[in-house]
């Protein structure tokens, strides 16, 4: 049994029954088992990896209906590694819960329960629209068929309890999952995201990344005999353990600082007090902290440099309501 | 009497309790769930390797015994085609559904007949159809139908046959170890006899795939269909979990999310001075960093 820490990063996705949350955590585990960009994960479990690789291997081979993993019952938590080669960056927790604990539960109800703290305890929320409800202009039922107007009432309570600030933008990933289904452009389907389904996280406080993945487009022929050639499925998790990265970093530089502010206040002071209060071996130890922290800081954002490349690609983002333009250069 | 317990799913609304027995109270139904939970957590177990398996179970505390029947609804109610009208074996997106489906009686009340598997399938099936196919198509519901009790299995002459009454099986009582035995079919009809017929609180399931399917099981005895199985052991449940494999010792449970052990040959960078409050877009360029 794994169990996390306080520093392990929460990722939680929310989204109606039959929304694709397990097919999706399939499909990024299966991407990054193999890596991208030397970025990858690993299951801490070793009977999670057999129990994802041989669900995986069943989606990807059989062209029966008994290739879909069957729906969840139950609130399950996975436990992963992120690495850089070989090399661990962070540890985070999945939680993949039954999708109706949103919309048919009453409060009191177990499942009910375990979702509003998994919500609370969060780092970063994944929540999950089938493209198959965004084939026409979003109305009311389309607010029912993806529980959009469940999903806003918990949003708000999180934004209401943890107070959210405009200069540290709580980061959540909308992710439209069976992109194969809808067939409308891009840019509509994002209007109506912003202005239908969820316009409370077009606002202060939240960073919000949009991205559309897709098990397979061939899928949309057939469910059964399409291939399986999943697109996007890892830039939503990269994406909630990059922002967990920026905030490491701000860390460090904060550190940095004020390692740099008790240097300034030891260099001001008269000579005897140096001498008296041996100043130069502590002004030596600041300095050799503050290289150190340094670079941590260089080496993280030569990975943050690399990372961002990988996931930042073909989405588009918005931090307190305002689209940014991220101009990325994939490195060759 | 018995009284029926379903939990599945409907064309369009997710797992749940579509009914509960009239007489349970939220003490009994917390009892059912923790069971219940655990049987449905691998719900892809139950069509390994291309064949519907059935899990039987019986469980009993000082006042109620329940016996349940985990599986797919296509076992239960048989094989409907794909798109069939009234095909109530598969959700509005086509993906087939498994159900808990049983029944729960006084203790008090119970017979010494010891019913066969055969008759509890026909009554658990016509149970789901009674009370399933009723609310297939709903939308909106919420609320789990109270059962009084009705379901008689007395009336059958058919009963479990086998040697095991006259050869009782030996049940492990303990909560904290589980009895783990071969699934054949002589197993099976004994241990279930003897665990029906136990005047104690006692809990069996026959026909799990494996023994790591057991770490944290309400279970305490259990049939397992693994040809590799030694014969009958129990096993100590704590002990079993802390032996559960762990890969990728290179963390410990006290590291940091984010490691600071990077590489520390490399070439060290200017010292700078950085804002404090800058946004993501700001952030997201390394540049900034370096030279503000």
């Amino acid at each position: 049994m794994h169990t996390s820490n306080d520093n392990t990063v929460r990722i939680t996705m929310l989204g109606g029954s039959r929304s694709g949350k397990t097919c999706f955590m399939m499909a990024m585990y299966s991407s990054m088992q193999t890596g991208i960009d030397g970025f990858n994960f690993t299951s801490k479990d070793a009977d999670a990896d057999i129990e994802f690789n041989t669900a995986w291997k069943k989606l990807v081979i059989r062209n029966d209906e008994d290739r879909w993993p069957l729906g969840t019952s139950e609130t399950s938590k996975y436990f992963f590694n992120f690495n850089y080669g070989d090399k661990l960056l962070s540890e985070f927790e999945w939680n993949d819960y039954r999708g109706d604990a949103l919309t048919i539960g009453k409060a009191t109800d177990e499942s009910v329960k375990d979702l509003f703290q998994i919500i609370d305890r969060s780092s970063c929320l994944l929540i999950c629209v089938s493209g198959e409800h965004l084939n026409v202009k979003a109305d009311e039922e389309t607010r029912v068929l993806t529980d959009s107007t469940r999903i806003n009432f918990l949003l708000n309570q999180f934004a209401i309890n943890h107070g959210l600030k405009q200069e540290d933008p709580f980061p959540v990933a909308i992710v439209l999952t069976k992109y194969d289904l809808c067939t409308r452009n891009k840019e509509e389907v994002l209007k109506d995201i912003k202005q239908v389904l969820f316009p409370n996280l077009f606002r202060e406080g939240w960073l919000v990344m949009v991205c559309s993945t897709t098990l397979g487009m061939d899928l949309a022929r057939s469910k059964v005999l399409g291939r399986i050639s999943p697109l996007g499925s890892h830039q939503p998790v990269i994406f909630a353990l990059f922002t967990q990265f920026i905030k490491k970093q701000k860390t460090y530089v904060s550190e940095i600082s004020l390692l740099e502010k008790k240097q300034d206040e030891i260099k001001s002071k008269n000579w005897l007090w140096k001498v008296w209060n041996r100043a130069d071996t502590k002004k030596l130890d600041l300095v050799f902290k503050s290289r150190d922290m340094s670079i941590n800081l260089d080496i993280m954002s030569e990975r943050l440099e690399k990372l961002k490349a990988s996931f930042l690609q073909e989405s588009t983002f918005f931090e307190n309501g305002n689209e940014l333009n991220l101009d990325i250069k994939k490195e060759p | 009497m018995w009284s029926g317990i379903i939990y599945t799913r409907t064309k369009n609304l997710d797992y749940r309790y579509i009914a509960i027995p009239k007489n349970f109270d939220s003490y009994q139904l917390l009892w059912l769930e923790t069971y219940v939970k655990f049987l449905l957590k691998k719900p892809d177990n139950l069509r390994e390797n291309g064949s519907d398996r059935r899990i039987w179970s019986i469980f009993k505390d000082e006042n109620y015994c329940v016996i349940g029947l985990t599986c797919m609804v296509r076992d239960l109610i048989g094989f409907i085609e794909l798109n069939h009208p009234n095909d109530y074996t598969r959700d509005y997106t086509q993906t087939p559904i498994y159900t808990f489906i049983g029944c729960s009686i006084k203790l008090k009340e119970m017979s010494s007949d010891v019913p066969d598997f055969n008759i509890l399938k026909d009554k658990f099936k016509n149970l789901y159809e009674e009370h399933v196919i009723p609310v297939w198509e709903e939308l909106f519901s919420t609320t789990s139908v109270s059962l009084s009790p009705n379901i008689n299995f007395l009336e059958e002459e058919k009963k479990l046959s086998c040697n095991a009454q006259n050869n009782k099986y030996d049940l492990n009582t303990d909560s904290n170890s589980v009895l783990i035995a071969p699934m054949t079919d002589e197993n099976n009809k004994g241990y279930w006899y003897s665990a029906y017929e136990f005047s104690e609180p006692i809990s069996l399931c026959l026909g799990f795939s494996s023994e790591k399917d057991l770490i944290n099981s309400p279970f305490m005895n259990c049939t397992i269909n693994d040809i590799n199985l030694e014969p009958t052991k129990t096993i100590d449940k704590n002990s079993y979990a802390s032996k559960s494999i762990v890969i990728n010792s290179q963390n410990s449970s006290n590291s940091s999310s984010i490691n600071e052990n990077f590489d520390k040959n490399k070439p060290d960078g200017d010292i700078v001075n950085f804002p404090s409050k800058k946004g993501f877009n700001y952030w997201i360029n390394p540049l900034n960093w370096r030279k503000h």
